[in-house]
């Protein structure tokens, strides 16, 4: 513990990350909320070699532990499981992009010098409340127009999937390919809620939620915690840039259903903080909550032009093996979406990534850049993350 | 009856009430007739939250200024114009019985 009380000097340079740890996202995880936040807080700091103590900050990204978990006081009861006192340490609510809204947090912690090391845990427990009471809290975070609609989340996911299939020349069953391919890169990935292959005759055949989309459409929620040691020093994994931005809170306020500019914001804003363009991007997490999302992202980051992204699904340029390999380790779809735990997993699947750490059956190949965007709501609020490897 | 909100300074228009305006900050709104509107895109949710009808059909359509995501009537698709009907009930929730606007086909 170096800097607890924030006297630090601004850093010069990027701060790194030194350990990652997760559990296994699942649809129920017997283990109460708290165990699993410390199991993922203890992988991490195993793998950088640190103990509790030598922490500054901690911050605990989690949307929702009050109406799932009855859970108050998150971040307090965290560390003192941890065995930890004396430093700074907060929870970070946006939704369901606590996780790299925590890791925002900290990476503002550390650049400022507030803190040398700084622990993210993001989780949630979703299985200790019944479907319907789940559906009810994430629906309640739609504006009050929208709540009395009946509006879910689905539902505009599927507005925007009836909206592209209008618009561009993509058909029901290119978007089928998204889902395909992420529960193929799940099944290389023993942290992903499925292993399971699904064939497009698959996703097409699964019951409508939100027409035209279908339930291999619509990412798992479940339970999971994802945790990173964020550090001031100069080895490890260079975060290059993290940045935010909200978008409207009424997603019919936007200028059209296909756009989210609180993605474009965020990814432009990072993209300039790390000093770096779309085509230097090797590998990307994109947060495919619903299939179509995957799309929509995608061209709001420039990965793709507006309306082109589908044809990237379609001729293989966004599978593992791909020039543009996109959610290696299953993305939402497949790894799973225990809301504050996702932000981080999919960072922790770049480091594995940059680290050459992901197994043979999952590595994308020579990648140095690799970007995240986590999104709260549909599009309320996007998070942004860049980092570089030891090479780039 | 449902209202499109414009910015008294800077003529912003939206269906969703907001303390400040996105455009300007001003806070200070007239209430205008929303007049016709263009369904853009339509889907039939399944699966709903308790107290909304399900299947609930949901149109997201563009008014002049503004858009607009609410219930619609059978038999509309996007590209037709489209009124607001008030009147209608939406759900059961939070404050009891919500009753508002869904859209309907503008000759109805």
């Amino acid at each position: 513990m170096t800097q607890s009380t924030g006297s630090g000097e601004p850093l010069d340079r990027s701060p790194t990350i030194t350990g990652v740890g997760m559990t296994v996202f699942t649809n129920k995880d017997e283990r109460p909320l708290l165990e699993l936040l410390t199991t993922a807080a203890d992988r991490a700091l195993d793998d950088a070699d640190v103990i509790p103590t030598n922490i500054d900050s901690l911050h605990v990204g989690n949307a929702a532990a009050e109406a799932f978990n009855r859970r108050s006081g998150l971040a307090n009861a965290l560390s003192s499981e941890l065995g930890i006192t004396d430093i700074t340490a907060r929870r970070i609510e946006n939704t369901s992009a606590s996780g790299a809204s925590a890791f925002l947090d900290a990476f503002d912690a550390i650049r400022s010098g507030r803190s040398q090391a700084a622990l993210i845990i993001g989780g949630e427990k979703m299985s200790a409340a019944d479907t319907a009471t789940s559906t009810e809290i994430i629906s309640r975070i739609t504006h009050d127009a929208e709540y009395e609609q009946g509006v879910t989340l689905p539902s505009f996911a599927g507005l925007a999937a009836d909206r592209y299939f209008r618009m561009y020349d993509a058909d029901r069953e290119d978007l089928a390919h998204v889902a395909v391919k992420n529960h193929d890169n799940a099944r290389q990935n023993p942290y992903a809620h499925f292993d399971k292959e699904v064939t497009v005759d698959d996703v097409l055949e699964s019951p409508v939620v939100a027409d035209p989309l279908r339930l291999y459409d619509c990412c798992p929620t479940g339970d999971g915690a994802a945790a990173v040691l964020l550090t001031a020093g100069d080895d490890g994994v260079e975060v290059a840039a993290c940045e935010g931005a909200v978008g409207t809170h009424a997603v019919a306020d936007r200028s059209d259903p296909l756009k989210i500019e609180s993605v474009r914001e965020a990814g432009n804003s990072a993209y300039a903080a790390a000093d770096v363009t779309p085509a230097d991007i090797d590998v990307a997490c994109i947060h495919d909550a619903f299939s179509i999302l995957e799309w929509l992202e995608v061209e709001e980051l420039g990965l793709a032009e507006r309306g082109k992204a589908w044809q990237l699904t379609v001729d293989g340029t966004t599978n593992r093996d791909g020039s543009l390999p996109i959610n290696p380790g299953g993305g939402l779809k497949a790894r799973g979406h225990p809301l504050g735990g996702t932000g981080i997993s999919q960072i922790i699947e770049l480091v594995w990534q940059l680290r050459g750490d992901a197994p043979n059956n999952r590595a994308v190949g020579d990648v140095n850049c690799g970007l995240a965007v986590n999104v709260a709501g549909f599009g309320n609020n996007s998070v942004c993350t860049v980092l570089k490897g030891e090479t780039a | 009856m449902t209202k499109v909100l414009e910015c008294s300074n800077c003529g912003y228009r939206t269906f969703y009430k907001k303390k400040h305006c996105l455009e300007c900050g001003g806070q200070e709104w007239n209430k205008q007739e929303p007049g016709v509107g263009e369904l853009l895109a339509i889907t039939t949710v399944h699966v709903s939250p308790e107290g909304v009808r399900e299947p609930n059909r949901l149109g997201i359509a563009r008014f002049e200024g503004a858009n607009l995501v609410a219930q619609i009537r059978k038999g509309l698709n996007p590209g037709d114009n489209v009124k607001l009907d008030d009147s209608n009930i939406l759900r059961e929730g939070d404050n009891g019985t919500h009753v508002g606007a869904q859209f309907a086909p503008v000759d109805d």
